[in-house]
């Protein structure tokens, strides 16, 4: 079935792919769609996706926010050097990407960046990665550690002493 | 990464390795990544280390500065007369932040920032030249560096690896020199450029629009007597001339493209024009982006004043800064108004200068900053 599936073609001609996530949810996507991902990319230039990419790492709920994430870039790397054309889709774009990153919280911003990194998405990794920076400014470093899971490996009084350095960074 | 403690709270999401840490903390402001220190022993040690800091700071955005003084008063702090802010459009909402605040601008009434390179700024106030680094608060005086009729350039030397500095001071009427930050060696003259023809005028616009660094040598475009660009080699310390595309107009700037490549950009009648120099040696330019500004969308919001511009790249996107009188503005190479930000009373001052903030150690500064008794206070108010 699988197989059959991967190698069906959609109205415009694009080969489809299967990902299977972690649980076992099945996304069917288009070469296109697939190929923003460069790990998959350069699976489906090695000939290997067949059977399906299974993805052992990446959970369905992950696995459906970069699908959409992908479909609606797909447009984008195409359109790139057609200026005229790409306007309008433009600003739904940003606005995607926008509602998409500010409703991004832990624990699925966190697994999201694990996603883009494994399956080497360089601009949805870019874009959680600055989410994260920006969710970072005016934290305290024991907000920080609670966020990032670390421990404080300081005395008091060396994490005091740090402070005193560029006290001027830690006052609100 | 050393043992991290499941300290499982609801805000906590699965452990990051490394390479995705240090991802995170190059996205942060300077401010953001001092907080870091303080979090455990490996960002402390990450946040510290040589190669990261010069990351994070190619990672920082263009910052465009703005200035204000004596009628710029309200949210100002009491202990502060005079102020240069930074702008960071590219973050949305855009962000801006008080980087220098003086206690003692009236009694001075000249202040001018002569050169923004690495995350340094060189600058006059009264009659004394500063090297400031706002995102560490160091300061230092550059006492070789004296008075009015002339322009300073601060650039890194190359060859000398322990990361020195070094100012080329243009000197009216006719001479060069270069000295070395830190140094108590006197300014050195050194031979001028080739068919140096009046030299008011160059040392006007060489003080205009900053240069452009790449490839160890400083890059002017200069529109008189002949659209050209002046070619400073900072390792052989000698001038030559590059073929600019004629561009034909006022506000033409260089910009450094990322990947090593020189620029020239240009805007005129609501068009964005940015010339690109395929091969370096061969000089050989084209032009790369023809871009329709929204000039009647930001002049309905900026209803007065001239626009001034400035074309910069960021991580591999181009991108035009327009500045009015009350306004700056960002655009994008697909003409889309990106962003805009109130400059409330600040004082435009052409944008000639963008900072991109840098933690990187610089050994002139000394070890606790150079905050010298008598000195002016730039950072109070902040």
């Amino acid at each position: 079935m699988a197989a059959a599936a991967a190698e069906a073609t959609t109205d415009g001609g694009g080969k489809m792919i299967i990902l299977i996530s972690a649980d076992g949810k099945r996304f069917e996507v288009t070469e296109a769609v697939a190929s923003q991902s460069q790990l998959i990319s350069n699976m489906i230039e090695d000939d290997c996706t067949e059977n399906g990419v299974r993805l052992p790492n990446v959970d369905g709920d992950i696995l459906t926010m970069v699908v959409d994430y992908c479909n609606m870039h797909a447009g984008d790397a195409a359109a790139a050097g057609d200026t005229m054309k790409a306007s309008s889709t433009e600003e739904e774009l940003k606005k995607f990407d926008a509602e998409l990153v500010q409703a991004l919280e832990n624990p699925v911003l966190f697994k999201l960046i694990l996603a883009a990194n494994f399956l080497n998405i360089k601009s949805l990794l870019d874009m959680t990665c600055q989410r994260v920076a920006d969710m970072m400014s005016g934290k305290t470093p024991e907000q920080m550690r609670e966020t990032f899971s670390i421990e404080n490996d300081f005395t008091p009084e060396e994490e005091a002493a740090i402070r005193q350095e560029n006290a001027w960074a830690f006052d609100d | 990464m050393a043992k991290r403690a499941r300290l499982l709270s609801a805000a906590a999401g699965p452990v990051l390795p490394d390479e995705l840490v240090w991802e995170i903390l190059a996205c942060l402001p300077a401010r953001g990544l001092l907080r870091c220190h303080a979090v455990c022993r490996d960002w402390r040690r990450l946040a510290t280390s040589a190669d990261f800091l010069l990351a994070h700071h190619r990672h920082q955005p263009p910052r465009p500065l703005v200035f204000g003084c004596a009628r710029w008063r309200s949210g100002a702090a009491a202990d502060a007369d005079a102020a240069v802010d930074s702008v960071d459009l590219i973050r949305h909402p855009a962000e801006r932040r008080r980087v220098l605040g003086f206690s003692d601008y009236r009694q001075h009434q000249s202040f001018k920032i002569h050169s923004s390179c690495d995350g340094l700024l060189l600058f006059v106030s009264g009659r004394a030249f500063y090297i400031c680094n706002p995102a560490t608060r160091q300061v230092t005086p550059v006492p070789a560096l004296t008075g009015g009729g002339s322009q300073v350039t601060l650039y890194p030397h190359p060859s000398s690896g322990d990361g020195e500095y070094r100012v080329l001071k243009w000197k009216y009427p006719d001479a060069v020199c270069i000295l070395a930050v830190g140094s108590s060696e006197k300014p050195r003259r050194i031979g001028l450029p080739e068919a140096f023809l009046p030299p008011v005028f160059w040392i006007d616009e060489i003080g205009f629009l900053p240069p452009v660094l790449l490839h160890g040598c400083l890059h002017w475009h200069l529109r008189k007597p002949e659209d050209a660009i002046l070619v400073f080699d900072t390792v052989a310390e000698s001038f030559r001339w590059m073929v600019s595309p004629n561009v034909d107009g006022y506000g033409a700037h260089l910009v450094e493209i990322d990947g090593g490549m020189l620029g020239i950009g240009i805007v005129t009648q609501g068009m964005a024009k940015l010339w690109v120099l395929q091969d370096y040696e061969t000089e050989v330019w084209s032009l790369r982006y023809h871009v329709k500004l929204p000039v009647a969308r930001m002049r309905s919001i900026a209803r007065e004043g001239f626009f001034s511009w400035k074309i910069v790249c960021h991580r591999g996107e181009i991108l035009v800064y327009i500045q009015s009188s009350v306004f700056l503005f960002l655009c994008d190479t697909k003409g889309n108004l990106r962003e805009k930000i109130h400059l409330d009373n600040m004082l435009p001052c052409a944008m000639r200068h963008c900072l991109k903030e840098s933690l990187v150690n610089h050994a002139f500064f000394g070890r606790h900053g150079g905050a010298h008794v008598g000195q002016p206070q730039f950072f109070c108010g902040l």
